[in-house]
């Protein structure tokens, strides 16, 4: 590729490399250090991470409190229903008792 | 005609012209490699500094380099305007993330890679809006080639539009090559290309340029 050819187009391409002018050359660095004063710094960026983060936390936390009373009440109902079916009740009509167990 | 022609004399001086003109070579090709090669220690300095939250250290970097990674924008977008906001992005991008870069590597070719790669994906984005693209980029290629110092040049101005008339990689890797004098492995590394296909561009590219520029440099004689 380094024929003579190309070396001397190499040479006679070197003017049009773009050169810019004064006041970009002032603009530019201002403006990169504008951006990177606008940085988030570490605190901030910590937040930003931790915001959402700590959110979806707080919903796991509240769905699985809810879900655990959810399935408690579940239980507690279901054990009553058995414990109603378990015990005999006894209804006295005219001094004659009757059991209704079982 | 090539500028290192006009050192060369008539017969008697041949001798010595074609060693100078060798020395030349060397000489410059030492100056290019030592720039490339060479690690500055204030350039070291300033990058640990910036590690450890001294973003005002980066201001060295930034002067250091802003000029070529203009260029280097420029060379792809055509695009005054754009260039600076490349440049502008590529700089904020390296600040972000220059806890990644290696320590003792220079700062140049990261830097580079950064913006090429900012630049080629604008290249893409104009192309997928077209109709845009030719509106817009086309005026501003002619507007920004009038900033060009070569446009008094005619030599300079036919070899830039010939750059400009080969299809996008080839002009990329051509102008790489050609205008800011990076060598096949630097442009690999910028690019993301492998350095054989780089070859590959630069040899179609040398194809095609030779045939447009043959009233300036010669015909087709391999």
């Amino acid at each position: 590729m380094s024929d003579d050819f190309f070396e001397r187009l190499r040479e006679d391409a070197a003017p049009l490399r773009f050169e810019g002018h004064d006041a970009l050359w002032t603009r530019l660095p201002a403006k990169i250090r504008a951006r990177i004063d606008a940085q988030p710094d570490v605190t901030h960026l910590l937040a930003r991470w931790f915001r959402p983060v700590t959110a979806s936390f707080v919903t796991m936390a509240l769905v699985a409190a809810l879900s655990i009373v959810w399935i408690e009440r579940s239980r507690d109902a279901a054990l009553s229903v058995d414990a109603i079916g378990s015990n005999s009740v006894e209804i006295t009509v005219g001094g004659d008792t009757f059991n209704l167990a079982e | 005609m090539s500028g290192s022609d006009a050192i060369l004399g008539g017969p008697a001086e041949a001798p010595f012209s074609v060693l100078g003109r060798l020395l030349l070579t060397v000489q410059a090709e030492d100056e290019r490699t030592a720039t490339r090669q060479e690690i500055d220690p204030l350039e070291q300095r300033a990058i640990a500094a910036v590690k450890n939250g001294d973003a005002g250290s980066y201001d060295y970097l930034v002067s250091k380099y802003m000029k070529r990674v203009v260029a280097i924008a420029w060379g792809i977008v055509r695009n005054a305007h754009d260039a600076e906001d490349l440049a502008q992005e590529a700089f904020v991008k390296a600040f972000q993330t220059i806890g990644r870069f290696k320590a003792g590597e220079p700062f140049g070719p990261w830097i580079y890679r950064i913006v090429t790669n900012l630049a080629l994906d604008l290249v893409k984005h104009r192309q997928r809006f077209r109709h845009e693209a030719l509106t817009d980029s086309y005026e501003a290629g002619r507007g920004d080639r009038a900033d060009l110092p070569a446009v008094q040049n005619e030599l300079a101005r036919r070899i830039d539009e010939a750059i400009e008339s080969l299809p996008d990689m080839q002009r990329v890797v051509a102008r790489l090559y050609l205008v800011e004098h990076f060598e096949h492995g630097e442009i690999a590394a910028m690019t993301g290309l492998t350095e054989g296909t780089v070859r590959s561009h630069l040899s179609l590219a040398r194809a095609k340029l030779r045939n447009r520029l043959s009233d300036l440099y010669g015909g087709d004689h391999e």
